[in-house]
């Protein structure tokens, strides 16, 4: 038990900033808990997060905002049809006066980037940035630049207005830890928006976190003690996605067109982890698990064309799956 | 009919032919007759596919038959020829073996004339007639239809019985069902007792099993998925079915508790361990369903 209280004592001590993070932002965002705690999930988990809403919900504000509040360079990018990788990760321009190259960088260099509607930018710009986020560098002709950690890349994409757009790969899709799907506030909480955005006073956000914090913080969320009976439920979920009929689930197997890779396995522990750390919690308990499933394999499993004429989705599937795995 | 017979004392062999005047290729019924005496046997000359320049089309067996209370003796050929002209079907010689003596005797021979199609050269040479085109028989196809709808018919059936028949599985439940779930969790809470594991040292087993003997109990008590449900979702159940705020605390403590030791390697004090024994015993016992009076009495 000694190390666990250990770990408990040092999460005390690094996850102060969490209840200051969590109170800025609520400065100018009400409600939307579940995505703010993902938002922290994925920063404290080195992670890269995917927010899929309907316009107007605050997706992109809560992103800046959470970048306002730590002492890091945030980037936003518009995705567009037009853009260019160059245009995200920088080009060499030739110096007239030097009569030389010179190294141009994007806006890809900063500590939070923002890839606003990411589904807009055809699949070379996607895949520029999608490997940003893998290797954590950059290459620029005969340049290969390191990304300053931490490195977090908070991309949205709206499901509606799906003419012009080039939808993420399977592949790349899956390099994301997770995939939040946001939702509609409350009436209380729009209630609560229509009066503070028509009220005169506007709040200002501060910085009230530097990246060295995050960054020690990560490193005690790794500390965070994982049991072997949470892997072996992690890996029953993961392997129940794959081989369904080998757990009892042979209804679902003509839904699922592939289950999950092996990054589910390990963005599931990772963000359980984070959750726990969040929870000022030294160690991962099956909540942590069962409360990121959905975020952290939607995007994993693949549906067969069965599953998409009846209308099921990827959610329903995991529902099935966390009924019938037993908790440990 | 063109007949030759051989005679010794009586009628001993008679061939004929149908006809000695043919078209080229069309056929002629040669027949054979001996009439042996009852204990005599035969000689039959050999014919292959040929007799002289006919051609032998086929030939029956050789019939036996009592006519007139005697033994006759019957062969029937068929032959053609493609030549035209006159020929000769041979004469064939037969023997008939009494004892020790054998006698030969020979049919006549038989003139044939072979005539060829007559050709008017005058009329112009006609093309082959096309493939004449037979009138659809219902009968021609009928083998085909029954072995088509036999093989649908028995590909139907296999399929039938292979879903009929298929071994369906049977999900095996952890326990009796006729047992009531409150009997088994304190026949099991006993023998968890008995098994004395903390005792041992094997804490994270007693708790596991602990935890799981009430998670098992509540399912079935309560019917809900609590062997797939976290502490929080059980308490949140189970708030919804007892309102005692003495045992919900139990039940809290007790999970929570049985977490800490399973995920947190927390090692609780032996008074605490056998505490938890006490209230997974007071759960059951507090939440045994009540037995109406009408059940009582139709037992």
């Amino acid at each position: 038990m000694a190390d666990i209280r250990e770990i408990n004592e040092k999460i005390q001590q690094a996850s102060s900033f969490i209840e200051l993070l969590q109170m800025e932002i609520g400065k100018s965002i009400v409600g939307q808990k579940n995505m703010i705690e993902r938002l922290l999930i994925a920063l404290l988990a080195n992670g890269h997060i995917l927010l899929e809403g309907v316009p107007g919900l605050a997706k992109t504000l809560a992103i800046k905002t959470l970048a306002s509040t730590i002492n890091a360079k945030f980037s936003r990018i518009q995705f567009t049809p037009d853009l260019l990788p160059a245009d995200l990760i920088g080009t060499m321009i030739y110096n007239q006066k030097k009569e030389e190259f010179t190294l141009r960088i994007g806006p890809v260099f900063a500590n939070f980037v923002l890839a606003d509607e990411i589904n807009r930018a055809p699949a070379k710009v996607q895949s520029a940035l999608l490997e940003a986020m893998q290797e954590r560098q950059i290459t620029i002709g005969e340049h290969t630049l390191k990304l300053e950690e931490p490195f977090l890349v908070l991309a949205t994409e709206n499901p509606l207005e799906q003419e012009g757009t080039y939808p993420l790969p399977e592949a790349q899709v899956d390099r994301f830890m997770m995939k939040v799907i946001v939702n509609y506030p409350t009436r209380d909480e729009e209630k609560l928006i229509l009066q503070q955005n028509t009220s005169k006073t506007s709040k200002v956000i501060n910085k009230v976190v530097e990246p060295s914090e995050i960054i020690n913080a990560r490193e005690i969320a790794k500390e965070i003690y994982l049991d072997e009976k949470i892997e072996k439920y992690i890996l029953d979920i993961i392997f129940a996605t794959r081989n369904p009929e080998d757990y009892g689930l042979g209804k679902i197997k003509s839904l699922i067109n592939y289950g999950s890779s092996p990054r589910g396995s390990i963005f599931l522990a990772q963000a359980s982890k984070s959750m726990a750390f969040i929870k000022r919690r030294g160690f991962v308990v099956p909540e942590d698990v069962r409360s990121l499933c959905g975020d952290v394999l939607r995007h994993r499993i693949g549906l067969t064309y069965e599953a998409e004429a009846e209308n099921i989705t990827s959610d329903d599937i995991i529902n099935e799956i966390l009924n019938k795995i037993e908790v440990p | 009919m063109y007949a030759g017979i051989s005679y010794s004392q009586h009628i001993k062999l008679q061939t004929s032919i149908d006809t000695n005047n043919i078209l080229i290729g069309d056929q002629i019924n040669y027949s054979i007759k001996l009439f042996p005496d009852n204990n005599e046997k035969t000689i039959l000359p050999l014919i292959n596919d040929s007799l002289g320049k006919f051609l032998v089309v086929s030939k029956s067996k050789i019939d036996t038959l009592i006519e007139n209370k005697k033994k006759v003796l019957s062969q029937k050929i068929i032959l053609t020829s493609f030549d035209s002209g006159l020929y000769i079907i041979p004469e064939l010689e037969f023997g008939f073996i009494s004892g020790t003596d054998t006698t030969f005797f020979k049919s006549n021979a038989f003139s044939v004339k072979i005539s060829s199609v007559p050709v008017d050269t005058s009329k112009p040479i006609k093309d082959i007639k096309p493939i004449m085109d037979l009138p659809f028989a219902f009968m021609d196809y009928l083998w085909y239809i029954i072995i088509g709808l036999t093989i649908i018919a028995l590909v139907f059936f296999g399929y039938y019985l292979l879903k009929k028949w298929k071994p369906k599985v049977k999900e095996e439940l952890p326990y009796d069902p006729k047992i009531p779930a409150h009997v088994k969790a304190l026949k099991d809470l006993n023998e968890l007792e008995r098994q004395k594991l903390w005792q041992k040292g094997y804490i994270k087993e007693y708790y596991s099993r602990l935890s799981d003997i009430i998670r098992l109990y509540l399912e079935r008590r309560f019917a809900f998925l609590a062997m797939e449900s976290t502490t929080n979702e059980i308490l949140s159940y189970f708030t919804q079915f007892i309102s005692s705020s003495e045992i919900t605390k139990q039940l809290k403590i007790l999970l929570e508790q049985s977490d800490l030791v399973k995920f947190a390697k927390l090692i609780p004090s032996p008074e605490e361990n056998s505490n938890m024994l006490d209230y997974a015993r007071n759960i059951v016992q507090s939440t045994v369903p009540i037995e109406n009076d009408d059940n009582k009495d139709a037992k």
